[in-house]
């Protein structure tokens, strides 16, 4: 008797519905592995989040979880409020430019900073300069600001003076548009790419030296070695990183521009974030601000979506 | 290979676990010892049943982010209880403005026990979280009503003269012009009474640069300050509401005359006069030069030269910050900052109202009070040395026992009455004392007194923030020269785009209603 | 084998090149430090950020760490959350880390998401709060570790440390009849020490720099970690920074001297602990483990 296709389809799916509970029931142990983790997490993070409903009151302030639950319902009326707002695609675009400065710059830096350490042939000078590199993230965003103010100054701040050698004016770098983002990212790299190669080091130590050994043995230099063994090694921490910091790429650094804009460069570093928290300030706002964080929320979930499917696709691993 | 592995990795667990149980030890016993002195002392007080007043002390008053040595608190406790058998228990809040409001935020939303508490009202009385308070006061709080002036009390009261808590902040002259009058002597220049001569007086200082090497900064200012320092030289009502011709109450930005305003500043930044990086500074730049002997004229809150004046004075004796009361051709220069809805709010799910009032009533009874809530224990920590003047001197200046968590009689009432001997700080008690409820000194603004219902502002203006964001951003753009003023018409119809005539319509409508 | 001409001159340049850096890493840092050390007096005279102070004074440190005792319990408290909260950490961090390494494990990519999503969503400060506060940790110290116990971040990076072990290092142990928890210790974590040792760094240093869950769960000032008593005392002049006039004027911001200080208190102790901990970022775990 001829089998029909469906019939076929119909049998390779029940012999793989019950391929994955026969291997599920292997996997025994490692669920129960993971149960702990995954409890916590259920508790501290997925019951919290009816919180989100906030977004569709009118809430501010109230008093525990009765106003949550009964308070009155105003559907999108936050979100609309939100993109309604004059400067709304000001905001967005300076958060969405100040990440993408950043992404590019500020996200290969310790990758690159790590591959030149790592080169580094004397154990105790790379100590040290690996123990050095990690001390501007020591120091707190409201003293970076200061140090910051202090050498930008047009009045004898140590950048200016270097500029007036070269016999150029002053520049005032913290108060005028074109240069102000600059400053936010090349000071931000100062703070993070110490830090930030702890990750890629560590990563380099689990690369096999006997790739290196045959590499050598080939008559590959040490160039060649870092791109073709070296790089390869590394891929798949730094695709995981590269993915994970699209989820950030709507927070853009709220802390570090807080401490060093000013209305006069509103235009180029207003985002998101600072916006709202000056909006707090006229008034609780406490619906408004958890509307804008579940927009920041959904776009970071489709950006994460998106490059996840593009970094299997380049053969990477990705988060699932 | 692998086992030789896998007793490195068990030996450096068994660190971790006895390093664990070492603290875990050191912890409970820390722990342990702390809460039962806390307890002692609470079960050791009376045995008759006093009503506790929790109180979050988020005035302001504990801003130097230390907290008090137990002992010494419950010494300044026994005085408040022993007088009016009334508990205060103080719960410290964070020491930054936002952590405090957010910590509140907490404490309310989780039914912590809490009496009273400061804040605006207008956020809380429409969702019934607070009680009005007239009952109260003439019931308990009869020596409140007599130490805060009706005036004072405006800000707190609605349109059905409802109060809804004691005030906090009083209308105040909060931004006077200081310059340095000791370099005006040298220049031979007596103190500028007009705009014209202030101008004159700062060209000629930043001629002579009198800071040497040309470090000297001619004026320090900020966007707020100017505007509160300046604009009622060049409108009717200074940086305030008014009324237009046709009818409507209208922001500072549409009078007549604030165009002008923006122009003369303009001027002094193009030349120098208002420094280059002002808008950029944050207080502790402002304060940092002011003490470096660099400053010859602040633009700014009071507080930045009164309170480091002191300072300033011990590396540089001679130096002498005066304040120069100024007119225009529209008259006084300076606007009177409002009082603002801030004050004390007694929660509605307080149980011990009355109690809390009591309280209250006692720190405002009596200056003296108001002193022992700032100092601690009268002759044990602090005396005084001008008694008639209510001018008194801590014992131990430097100690750090007592942070000021039971300081809770602070508003300008209470702080104008009374002053530290503090040679440090001279000038500010004098600016306390003299000048900063003298509101004589600057013009009133036009809706002064009237309380605009902000619920109602920011439903029919949802993006009010858009408006305050495009004042601050376009008008620094128009003093620096960023932008040409010709361009300030097109300002004020872009203004309209972010809702500014929708806000004006509100305004309005509700000035209308509320002086029928 | 010897090395090229231009292998030799690129050494040269790196060397130069990380000294710069190092420089540039070091200066502000040192700038920091001596102007933890300027008396009141000779930062208003020569201003906040000082290299080379004329005059030692230490008072900066004496506000910070004589604030009456309480900054003994502070450091306690601390050293508790730190040291007992890191191990929990990676206790849990690595269990989770290493079942969802597993690529065969069924449903594995759904349980991932569920728990990535919450790295991108979160329902607010208050409902956390509220669920603190429900659970009985409100006012705890172990509301300083338990809320945050496991890192997305952390355990998807230790999660991809984990799938780059090879599994033929697993088979003969579960031929043997092992569990996976057993792998786990005996075979995986020593394999990890370089990614443990990253990711308990990552985890110990956000516990010992941590103000936050403190700000938000303890009220009771003998309980706060160092972090929040030095903060306190700090913040003022920062919130004065940004505008908000409306506070009371009677206590004077403190300098720049004591934000250094702090920064040199709480940095200290982490520099002195690392060159201990730096031996366990050696590499050479790997070898011949394939082979043998």
């Amino acid at each position: 008797m001829e089998v029909s296709p469906v019939d076929v389809k119909v049998a390779r799916n029940l012999n793989t519905n019950k391929n994955i509970w026969n291997t599920a029931k292997k996997f025994k142990l490692y669920y129960l592995l993971i149960l702990p983790g995954f409890i916590y997490f259920l508790i501290f993070k997925y019951i919290p989040l009816f919180g989100v409903i906030v977004a569709f009151k009118d809430i501010s302030p109230f008093q525990g979880i009765k106003d949550i639950l009964t308070g009155p319902w105003v559907g999108l009326k936050h979100f609309r409020t939100f993109f309604e707002s004059y400067y709304f695609w000001q905001i967005l675009g300076n958060t969405l430019l100040i990440s993408l400065y950043k992404f590019i710059f500020s996200f290969p830096a310790p990758i690159i900073l790590a591959l030149l350490m790592n080169e580094i042939s004397n154990v105790k000078y790379k100590k040290v300069v690996q123990t050095v590199s990690y001390l501007p993230h020591f120091i707190s965003l409201v003293v970076v600001a200061g140090l910051l103010t202090n050498i930008l100054s047009t009045r004898g701040g140590l950048l200016n003076v270097i500029i007036g050698l070269f016999g150029a004016e002053p520049i005032f770098f913290l108060g005028e548009s074109q240069y102000f983002r600059g400053v936010l990212v090349v000071s931000d790299i100062w703070k993070t790419v110490g830090w930030g190669t702890i990750i890629y080091l560590a990563a380099i130590t689990g690369i096999d030296p006997g790739l290196y050994e045959s590499a050598k043995i080939d008559g590959a230099g040490r160039f060649k070695q870092t791109l073709h063994i070296t790089l390869p090694g590394i891929a798949s921490i730094i695709s995981i990183m590269a993915i994970m910091r699209m989820g950030t790429i709507l927070d853009a650094g709220f802390q570090q521009v807080l401490t060093l804009y000013s209305p006069a460069v509103y235009d180029v570093a207003d985002i998101i974030d600072t916006y709202v928290y000056r909006s707090g300030i006229e008034k609780m706002q406490y619906s408004f601000s958890t509307a804008v964080g579940l927009f920041k929320s959904v776009i970071a979930l489709i950006l994460v979506l998106l490059s996840n499917i593009l970094a299997k696709k380049m053969g990477q691993e990705g988060i699932w | 290979m692998i086992l030789h592995e896998s007793k490195r990795g068990l030996s450096v667990y068994k660190k971790v676990i006895s390093l664990t149980l070492v603290c875990t030890m050191l912890l409970i016993a820390g722990c342990s010892s702390k809460d039962t002195s806390t307890n002692t002392n609470n079960d050791s007080s009376k045995s008759k049943v006093i009503p506790k007043v929790y109180v979050y002390n988020n005035s302001g008053a504990m801003q130097s982010g230390i907290t008090s040595n137990p002992a010494k608190l419950e010494s300044i406790k026994k005085v408040i209880v022993d007088e009016i058998g009334v508990e205060p228990v103080i719960i410290v809040p964070p020491t930054d403005v936002d952590g405090a409001k957010q910590k509140l935020n907490l404490l309310l939303s989780s039914g912590e026990e809490l009496d009273i508490y400061w804040g605006d009202w207008q956020d809380y009385a429409p969702k019934k979280m607070i009680t009005s308070i007239n009952d109260l006061l003439s019931k308990s709080g009869k020596d409140v009503t007599k130490n805060i002036s009706a005036d004072f009390f405006q800000g707190m009261t609605d349109k059905d003269k409802k109060v809804w808590g004691i005030p906090r902040y009083t209308p105040t002259v909060a931004y006077p012009v200081w310059i340095r009058e000791d370099w005006l002597k040298k220049l031979n220049i007596t103190m500028p009474k007009t705009i014209d001569e202030l101008d004159k007086a700062l060209k000629t200082i930043k001629a002579s640069d009198p800071a040497g090497s040309g470090s000297t900064i001619t004026m320090l200012a900020d966007l707020k300050s100017l505007r509160y320092c300046f604009a009622g030289a060049f409108t009717e009502y200074g940086y305030s509401n008014f009324k237009d011709t046709d009818g409507k109450i209208k922001p500072a930005q549409s009078a007549p005359g604030y165009k002008d305003f923006l122009t003369k500043m303009h001027d002094w930044y193009a030349q120098g006069l208002i420094t280059k990086e002002a808008f950029t500074y944050k207080t502790t730049q402002n304060v940092e030069y002011i003490k470096q002997n660099k400053v010859a004229a602040t633009a700014l809150w009071y507080s930045r030269v009164s309170l480091n004046h002191g300072t300033l004075n011990q590396n540089f004796p001679e130096a002498n910050y005066q304040i120069a009361s100024l007119t225009g051709t529209k008259g006084k220069a300076e606007s009177v900052y409002p009082a603002s809805n801030v004050g004390l709010l007694f929660s509605a799910n307080s149980k011990n109202q009355e109690a809390a009032m009591k309280l209250m009533n006692w720190y405002n009874s009596d200056v003296e009070h108001y002193i022992v809530g700032w100092a601690g224990v009268k002759d044990t920590d602090w005396k005084y040395k001008d008694e008639k003047n209510h001018i008194f001197e801590l014992t131990n200046p430097t100690s750090k026992d007592y942070a000021g968590e039971l300081n809770l009689g602070l508003g300008l009432f209470n702080e104008a009455k009374a002053a530290t001997y503090d040679p440090i700080n001279i000038k500010h008690s004098n600016y306390l004392k003299d000048d900063i409820l003298k509101l004589e000194r600057g013009k009133k603004p036009f809706d002064f007194g009237i309380s605009y219902d902000m619920t109602a502002v920011n439903t029919a203006v949802p993006n009010y923030a858009d408006i305050t964001k495009m004042q601050d951003e376009q008008e620094i753009k128009f003093i620096t020269g960023t932008r040409p003023l010709s361009e300030f018409d097109a300002y004020l119809s872009d203004l309209n785009k972010a809702g500014y005539d929708k806000y004006i319509a509100e305004i309005s409508k509700q000035y209308t209603s509320l002086t029928k | 084998m010897k090395k090229t001409k231009s292998e030799s001159v690129f050494q040269v340049f790196d060397v130069i090149l990380m000294f710069l850096l190092s420089l540039i890493f070091l200066v502000p840092f040192l700038t920091v430090l001596s102007s933890s050390f300027v008396g009141e007096a000779e930062i208003s005279r020569r201003g906040s950020f000082i290299l080379i102070p004329e005059v030692f004074d230490l008072s900066g440190y004496k506000v910070l760490l004589g604030s009456n005792s309480i900054i003994y319990h502070a450091y306690m408290i601390t050293l508790f959350v730190t040291v007992v909260g890191t191990f929990l950490n990676l206790l849990f961090t690595s269990t989770l880390a290493y079942g969802l390494s597993k690529r065969d494990m069924p449903f594995r990519n759904a349980i991932t998401i569920i728990v990535f999503i919450t790295m991108l969503v979160s329902g607010g400060l208050i409902p956390s709060f509220l669920l603190v506060k429900y659970i009985g940790l409100y006012n705890n110290v172990w509301a300083l570790i338990v809320p945050g116990l496991i890192s997305v971040w952390n355990m998807i990076l230790l999660r991809n440390f984990f799938m780059q072990i090879p599994e033929s290092l697993e088979e003969s142990a579960i031929l043997d009849g092992a569990t996976p928890i057993q792998i786990l210790i005996k075979i995986i974590i020593p394999l990890s020490v370089p990614a443990i040792a990253t990711i308990g760094l990552f985890y110990a240093v956000a516990h010992w720099n941590d103000w936050y869950d403190a700000f938000i769960y303890i009220t009771d000032s003998q309980k706060l970690p160092v972090q929040n008593i030095m903060r306190n005392i700090v913040i003022g002049a920062s919130i004065a920074d940004l505008g908000n006039e409306g506070m009371s004027d009677s206590v004077k911001p403190p300098t720049e001297t004591i934000k250094s200080a702090v920064i040199i208190i709480s940095t200290l102790p982490i520099l002195c602990v690392y060159p201990f901990i730096q031996k366990y970022f050696v590499k050479g775990i790997m070898v011949g483990s394939v082979k043998g």
